[in-house]
């Protein structure tokens, strides 16, 4: 079986054996929550329904209620689409990606990982669900038959690939996610005492019995669909970056997007999965899982990614420049010197300067430094997000139509429900299901555990 | 002693559960499964398991996804009703295939990744509301069971094959 | 047969058994349990018990479920008896007049199934030509305002039409009796079988010749009785004489805003365009212009001088002096200038033009002072215009008002010798100054009836209301000038319980016909034998009522007119020009004199130049503004509020920026503080500020002081931007560059590099094949940018086609107009890169120079052939049509915006919330009225909430035109088809047609060497052309020795 040097600090802290790690992963499921649980959880749940109320009265009363315009179509709705999205990327890259260059560290978060992922991409597919004028057509958008014979949809717009493409993402996660965790409920079924958790979880479990052929099949499984659902990753961001990149509008119409939103992509994700883990290693204290050592690595990923959208930034302005377009040149100036600047500037320093402190292996060591970076970064994006919709379109190529976009309560409190309603999910999840992936870190056990290294030292 | 029963020898680490198993399986006996909390890289070499080719489907199903979603847009776009969209060509596929091709590559993926997680439940057996049919609880929590079926090993007694069992480090022996 | 016949049902009935008679009073033989059923209601009285609560509870259930499986069904009567000339779905198109005291148009009525729901010019009318302005075609929404009278008052109580006639017919035959004195005050009326109708009901009281118990007072709001007195001194006849723009090839206006508010500007808008277009030998008209704010005919000027209101006096005795002294005439009083744009120099230029054009040049002064006017009419004299460009012999009648004797009558009726006093028209307790006290003195007059068809400030004060009809509901003839005639047919019943005025005057004077009759018979005594050839009435009456006009050739004038030069006397005259703080109670070109100010299509159309809309507002230069005030007014950024008092009144009003108007000098809009929307009223009125001085009203004063109040005050406007930011967006030239450079060097086409490094033009760069544009129909528009003069009456004009919703001035202010064309309007700026050596200073560029140039451009749907809002629905709602559309498809649409993003040009706009349902929007949408709904176009889809809509080309009129030449089995002839806005425009500006039929204008000018297409360069290839703007200048000192070759390109 793989060996594993000493030296590598292990990914299993503490003397554990397999039944411990049982223990300790079905501990919040089986046990009674702690009071931070429920404090965090109610707050969650009253923005989540004061967010479901704004997107009611949307609904009820028409797109007027935001603060769009004839000239800024989009704002706040495709902005926070975005920013979920790419929140929604680090889960499945950790698990495929990371899976596929055997990269063992994953073990520790890939399950909440992806679990955010899902809990993200299901918030990003809520805008242009209520963005759309007429929600209740929105099956409209699906290549449907219908009593029009040949009415169908237009495959020429990115629009509909986006549509493809979050609904492959969302679905093929989703899928991945699941197989991984049939075994573990099946654990959780295996050691329930009451009936009925018993016949959830078994339910839930699917009746695994984790005979040696299931084994087979379950890597073989996990292998091809981290196989396809790494280009995914990438995939689905270049798609909707391709929503702006094959429109008209200068600041839009650019061709560095695709690599420039994917690695945004993954930066945001990997900033929400800090964010989450270091709340959540805290709230269902698994400390012994989720080392500094997992932190330490989310942070190098946060540098890369982070120095290649800064790098991306300023190739636009280059771009820009180099171009001699009117229209182009103004669009750029205009985002760092016009109305917007504020918007431009905080994307600059919460995505590309922030994160080059990581270069400190101090600060990228550090908890709560790390907590701290990881805040803004999510902040940085979503301002990226802001400037590249709301500032190209508001002054774009007539100055007759230059306007400004103002959010109203609306705006800001759907934004605000989303992240109400992700948290009240990803809470619910931290207390119902296997937060760490048992099958996969008892695999791991005897090479990366603590006990185990010590054993070989002597 | 009942007919059809199936003996399970338990062991509490799967370096000792591949050891037991090699033994037996030296020995001559036949081991029908294994049932462990996770994967047991090797063991299925030991009692002698074919892989899986689950993962040719996955690129079958991929080929169908592909074959559908070209000649489906193939239809809609420039078959069906051939519009003027933005002078865009609807002329044939070829001159529209760019705006095809993101469509394309993510059915292609959809139908692949379904279609083998569906396969993947099937040949499993694994849906909600099936019965579970690991040996022992524990089996899921940090034992291995191991399975022989009499029926496959006629020439060992039910005893010898008990004996083996213990000699091979089991922390328990059934038959249920 | 026998009818006594009998038949028995049995044996019981016929022998009348009791057991028969019995049973045969209840229906049911056997008994029915209905108590049982619903629980003894007889025993427990009505109280249901619980189980019937549940059956009823069932059933209502189940019902309510059935119920909501249909669609609410809104039916529709259809004709019992279907009148002969309706076709269901066929418009029927009726020649009228339209004339309030302050246009005239001769219009063309579109109904459809008996409802006027759209008006156009009529184009045999040799007056207007076809050409209307945005209040005329706007008018039609008036007649389904629902806040005129609908029925004749008393007191302020409803009254029927026989009481109230007896009642004042009483009334007046007391003051008859005893010789009283009665008064009606109009506005000017040119009708002469009103006139007639008027003489007749006098003649009641002025039984003996030459009495004056009887007067019929003219007012206008707007007056220019300045200039009928002045006239009358020079001429011996207080008249208006006609100009015709058509003949002169340079205009001078002195504060005459002819293209909006001066004289007929429906007939000059036709004129003045067709000779701003450069001709065959690129020769164009001239014109120069001296005013205090910038009006829109200002605005459009070659040669604009910015002087203090005060000061017009001086330019029109400079401009006399220099003419005067080339002619070797004698001088006269002259004063100076505070000149801060060189306007000496613009007036020695004026004067050069004018004197190589003698008889082939206009100088038009709108000052309304008597002395001004006579120096102008003294240089038209000296120019020998007098016969050639303005003909004295066809006087225009539009405007008899002599301010002289409505403060006469003021006086008189504060004197107490007035006891009736009729108004009809005009509203003068709202429009006259306040210093003449016409409310106070109102109150001394016994009897005053109101004739008016809506409330207005006066007519709320009379004791008696008798409304009269709407325009389109009436019968009227009117002489707009000279011996042009036109008619005014009714093209609907009266709405209301509602009498032409002219009938009520002739039944109260004892006259029992009704007016129609007397009309006729007043043509046939007075037009039949002017017109030739025609012998029999019913032939001449109807060919004259079909074609709405009746024109005899001009005549040689009543009693010749000679001239009197009193120039050098009006000079002594002049008030010596005094400094500080300067107001202008200007007239807008939307509300004008506000008599339609409550029409929400006029609200909305924006101010021609600072694009402001619901409000009046202090206009002020931005140099004046300086940091005080806030110059960048948009959505979060309201105007401030500030407070200008002047002689005892004060108003206090949100400032606004308004570039290129004189630096101490403020403007307020009139005709404000009138409208409503709801309840609130719209704007402030200014009208009593206004001043009579040396006997006329003058609207332009001094001595006026302005303080900031420190509120703020939300101020909606279309446009938040004003300048091009050194773009092509408007391309524009000078004459003398047009003429002597390529056209690469003042219409340069973008050329793009291809792959192999070869320069090509737009066109010839494609990714894929095109598809075919050249076979069958293109439809496409050229837009004339010299043409144009931003007069907005296209906006209306799309509005009332395309049933486009009224959002109100909160939406408006949030950049969600919903209009399909709106007029852009951008002021040069110095920090051009052009006009600043090529440098790029952004910041500077978004300021407007403190006397900018202005440039308008009408801008709607560019029809993309490369659209790129197609290529981005994903529901394909908006496609390409095989004519050259992009067309929007409603109901497939589902509102993601997309489209709108992707649109370089703006012009999609989304309905953001149900317009015609949503509370917001009760008091300004037409569409939620009961009665304003009439108006809306049956053959436009009033759009539902969440879906993007945008100018379809009036592709409901190309469709009519196709089917029309179907019909005619002949190819669609250039012309035949008409958009809402070339309609309005009369093909001055907009010209629509088939780009790919050589038959059609639109053919040529799409070749024409100005044309070009917004945005060619990133190559959406739009369908709409615009024609570069050619001021009228010599090359300006930046363009000089600027010349660019024609680019060799190998295709």
């Amino acid at each position: 079986m793989h060996k594993e040097s000493a030296i590598r600090t292990p990914l299993i802290l503490d003397s554990k054996t397999y039944h411990q790690i049982t223990e300790d992963v079905c501990a919040p499921v089986e046990g009674k929550a702690n009071r931070l649980w429920y404090i965090a959880f109610t707050i969650s749940a009253i923005t989540a329904l004061w967010g479901l109320g704004c997107i009611t009265y949307t609904i009820g009363r028409g797109i007027g209620v935001w603060g769009l315009n004839t000239t800024v179509g989009w704002a706040w709705d495709i902005t926070n689409f975005v920013w979920w999205v790419g929140i929604g990327h680090a889960g499945t890259l950790i698990s495929a990606v990371l899976l596929l260059f055997r990269q063992k560290w994953r073990m520790a978060i890939n399950r909440s990982a992806e679990a955010m992922t899902i809990f993200a991409v299901i918030m990003a597919a809520l805008f242009p669900g209520i963005h759309m004028g007429r929600i209740w057509m929105a099956y409209w958008v699906f290549p449907l038959p219908n009593t029009f014979g040949s009415l169908w949809v237009n495959f020429n717009s990115p629009l509909l690939w986006d549509v493809f493409a979050i609904s492959t993402y969302f679905s093929v996660s989703l899928v991945f996610w699941y197989i991984g965790l049939i075994p573990d409920f099946a654990t959780i079924r295996d050691r329930a005492q009451r009936a009925i958790p018993k016949k959830i979880y078994s339910i839930l479990a699917f009746g695994w019995s984790g005979n040696a052929k299931a084994w087979i099949r379950f890597e073989e499984v996990s292998l091809v669909l981290a196989g396809l659902a790494t280009p995914l990753v990438f995939s689905v961001h270049s798609i909707v970056s391709m929503d702006f990149a094959t429109s008209v509008i200068p600041g839009w119409h650019t061709t560095i997007f695709p690599p420039y939103f994917v690695a945004g992509a993954i930066f945001s994700g990997f900033a929400m999965v800090q964010t989450l883990l270091l709340m959540v290693r805290k709230v269902v204290s698994l400390e012994a899982y989720i080392t500094p050592k997992h932190i330490e690595y989310m942070n190098i990923v946060i540098i890369i990614t982070g120095s290649m959208v800064g790098v991306a930034y300023l190739t636009e302005l280059f771009i820009a420049w180099y171009s001699g377009v009117e229209y182009e040149q103004y669009a750029f100036l205009n985002r760092a010197t016009g109305p917007y600047w504020w918007a431009y500037w905080s994307m600059m320093t919460c995505n590309v300067i922030t994160p080059q402190i990581f270069w400190f292996k101090k600060i990228r060591t550090s908890l709560m430094a790390s907590f701290i970076i990881s805040i803004f970064v999510n902040i940085g994006m979503w301002f990226e997000r802001f400037v590249i919709i709301v500032t190209s379109l508001h002054r774009d190529f007539i100055p007759s139509n230059w306007s400004m976009f103002h959010p109203t309560f609306v705006d800001i409190g759907i934004f605000i429900g989303t992240i109400g309603i992700f948290f009240t999910l990803f809470l619910l999840y931290s207390r119902t299901f296997p937060v760490l992936a048992l099958n996969e870190l008892k695999s791991i056990l005897k090479s990366s555990g603590n006990n185990y290294k010590s054993k070989q030292n002597h | 002693m009942a007919e059809g029963l199936k003996i399970y020898g338990l062991y509490n680490d799967d370096d000792i559960l591949k050891q037991g198993a090699k033994t037996l399986v030296d020995k001559g006996i036949k081991v029908s499964d294994v049932y462990s909390p996770f994967p047991v890289h090797g063991i299925e070499n030991i009692i002698g398991m074919k892989w899986t080719r689950i993962a040719i489907t996955a690129f079958m199903y991929g080929l169908t996804g592909l074959a559908l979603a070209l000649l489906g847009m193939r239809f809609f776009m420039i078959a069906d009703w051939p519009m003027n969209i933005g002078g865009k060509p609807s002329f044939d596929l070829y001159q529209n295939l760019p705006a095809f091709i993101p469509i394309t590559f993510e059915f292609t993926v959809l139908c692949a990744a379904h279609g083998m997680a569906i396969t993947y439940f099937v040949r499993n057996w694994t849906f909600p509301g099936v019965e579970a049919r690991n040996p022992h609880p524990r089996t899921t929590d940090d034992h291995f069971a191991l399975e022989i079926t009499p029926s496959e090993n006629k020439k060992f007694s039910t005893d010898e094959i008990f004996s083996l069992l213990k000699d091979s480090g089991t922390v328990e022996t059934f038959e249920k | 047969m026998n009818s006594s016949k009998k038949y028995w049902n049995s044996l019981e009935q016929l022998n009348n058994d009791p057991e028969f008679v019995k049973s045969a009073n209840n229906e049911f033989s056997e008994h029915i349990p209905v108590d049982e059923f619903v629980g003894k209601q007889k025993e427990n009285g009505n109280a249901t018990s619980r189980r019937d609560f549940l059956k009823f509870l069932g059933f209502s259930i189940t019902a309510a479920t059935l119920a909501a499986c249909e669609a609410p069904v809104m039916k529709s009567i259809p004709y019992v008896v279907k009148p002969e000339e309706i076709t269901p779905g066929v418009p029927n198109y009726y020649a009228s007049s339209y004339y309030d005291g302050n246009d005239y148009g001769s219009i063309l009525v579109k109904t459809r199934e008996g409802r006027p729901i759209f008006i156009e010019g009529n184009k045999m009318s040799n007056v207007t030509k076809g050409r209307l302005t945005a209040r005329i075609n706007s008018s039609v929404l008036s007649l389904y305002d629902s806040r005129r009278y609908n029925a004749p008052k008393v007191n302020g109580e409803d009254a029927d039409w026989t009481a109230i006639d007896v009642d004042v017919k009483s009334k007046l035959n007391g003051i008859a009796a005893k010789g009283g004195n009665v008064r009606l005050l109009s506005y000017s009326i040119n009708s002469p079988s009103t006139l007639a109708a008027i003489e007749s009901f006098g003649s009641k009281f002025n039984l003996e010749e030459g009495s004056t118990n009887f007067k019929h007072v003219q007012y206008d709001a707007i007056s220019y009785s300045g200039m009928l007195e002045a006239n009358e001194k020079d001429f011996g006849k207080s008249m208006i004489p006609d100009y015709d723009f058509s003949k002169a090839n340079v205009v001078v206006s002195i504060d005459a805003d002819f293209l909006s508010n001066w004289l007929m500007s429906s007939a000059y808008l036709n004129d003045y365009s067709k000779k701003r277009i450069p001709n065959a030998d690129k020769k164009m008209s001239k014109h120069y212009h001296f005013e205090a704010l910038m009006s829109l005919t200002g605005s459009n000027a070659d040669v604009r001088g910015a002087v203090k209101p005060s000061e017009l006096g001086v330019v029109a005795t400079s401009l006399y002096n220099k003419i005067a002294s080339s002619l070797g005439e004698s001088s006269i009083k002259s004063g100076s200038i505070n000149d801060d744009n060189g306007v000496e120099d613009k007036i020695a230029s004026a004067a050069k033009d004018l004197l190589s054009n003698k008889g082939k040049s206009i100088v038009a002064c709108g000052v309304n002072d008597p002395n001004i006017q006579s120096i102008v009419n003294a240089i038209n004299n000296l120019l020998g215009n007098y016969g050639n460009t303005i003909d004295l012999n066809n006087p225009i009648k539009l405007k008899n008002g002599r301010d002289a004797e409505v403060i006469n009558l003021i006086s008189e009726m504060k004197s107490g010798k007035i006891d009736g006093l009729l108004v009809y028209g005009c509203d003068p307790s709202y429009s006259l100054p306040a210093e003449l006290g016409f409310n106070e003195a109102m109150e001394k007059v016994g009897l005053t009836i109101s004739l008016d068809c809506k409330p207005t400030f006066t007519s709320e004060k009379c004791s008696y209301v008798a409304p009269d009809n709407n325009f389109l509901e009436s019968w009227n003839d009117l002489n707009p000038k000279g011996n042009y005639y036109s008619i005014q047919q009714p093209t609907i019943n009266p709405l209301y319980s509602t009498r032409q005025m002219q009938t009520s005057l002739l039944s109260w004077a004892g006259n029992s016909n009704d007016f129609y009759d007397f009309m006729r018979k007043n043509w046939e005594t007075n037009m039949l034998p002017l017109a030739d050839g025609m012998p029999f009435f019913d032939g001449f009456w109807n060919q004259v009522v079909h074609d709405g006009i009746f024109e005899i050739k001009p005549t040689q004038p009543e009693g010749e007119v000679s001239f009197t030069n009193n120039a050098s006397s009006a000079a002594q005259g002049l008030k010596s020009s005094d400094s500080g703080l300067e107001l202008v109670l200007y007239a807008s070109n939307a509300i004008a004199d506000g008599s339609n100010g409550e029409n929400p299509w006029l609200q909305e159309l924006p101010d021609a130049v600072t694009k402001v809309v619901w409000d009046n507002y202090i206009a002020m230069n931005p140099v004046d503004m300086g940091s005080e005030y806030e110059v960048k007014t948009a959505q979060e950024t309201p105007a401030d509020l500030a407070k200008v008092l002047i002689g005892g009144l004060e108003v206090s009003l949100p400032v606004v920026a308004s570039p290129g108007q004189k630096i101490g000098t403020i403007g307020i809009a009139i005709g404000y503080g009138k409208g409503k929307a709801g309840k609130e009223l719209i704007g402030k009125n200014v009208f009593p500020m206004s001043t009579v001085n040396n006997g006329n009203i003058s609207r332009n004063l001094s001595g006026v002081t302005i303080e900031k109040t420190g509120e703020k005050f939300p101020i909606a406007s279309t446009q938040t931007h004003h300048t091009m930011m050194g773009r092509k967006i408007v391309n524009e030239t000078s004459l003398e560059t047009y003429k002597s450079k390529t056209r690469e060097t003042w219409n340069e086409s973008a050329l793009l590099v291809d792959a192999f490094g070869r320069k090509k033009p737009i066109e010839e760069l494609n990714l894929w094949n095109e598809h075919p544009i050249a076979q069958g129909h293109r439809w496409g528009m050229s837009i004339d940018l010299n043409a144009c003069t931003g007069c907005g009456a296209c906006v209306t004009a799309c509005h009332a086609e395309n049933n486009v919703p009224v959002v109100g001035k909160d939406e408006v202010r949030r950049t969600r107009t919903m209009s399909w064309m709106r007029i852009d309007r951008y002021y040069s700026s110095d920090a051009d890169p052009k006009r600043n050596e090529g440098k790029k200073d952004y910041q500077a560029m978004e300021n407007p120079a403190a006397y900018p140039e202005v440039v308008y451009q009408p801008l709607m749907c560019q029809h993309c052939n490369h659209a790129p809002c197609e290529t981005v629905c994903p529901v394909a709602a908006t496609t390409h049509s095989n004519e050259g559309l992009n067309q929007m498809t409603y109901n497939r649409c589902v509102g993601t915006r997309y489209c709108a993003n992707n649109c370089p040009f703006k012009v999609r706009r989304f309905n953001w919330f149900n317009y015609v349902a949503d509370e917001k929007f009760v008091d300004v949408n037409p569409a939620q009225d009961e009665l304003m709904r009439m108006v809306l176009n049956p053959d436009v889809t009033v759009r539902s909430r969440g879906v993007m809509e945008k100018c379809s080309m009036c592709v409901q009129r190309i469709q009519a035109g196709k089917l029309e030449a179907k019909k005619k089995s002949e190819p669609v002839q250039n012309g035949a088809i008409k958009t809402a806005c070339s309609a309005a425009c009369n093909d001055n500006a907009i010209v629509f047609g088939d780009i790919n039929d050589e038959k059609h204008t639109i053919w040529s000018l799409v070749k024409d060497e100005r044309s070009y297409n917004m945005l060619e360069e990133i190559g959406v290839k739009p369908n709409i052309y615009y024609q570069t703007k050619v001021r009228n200048v010599p090359t300006p000192s930046y363009e000089k020795n600027i010349e660019k070759p024609v680019e060799e390109h190998s295709a």
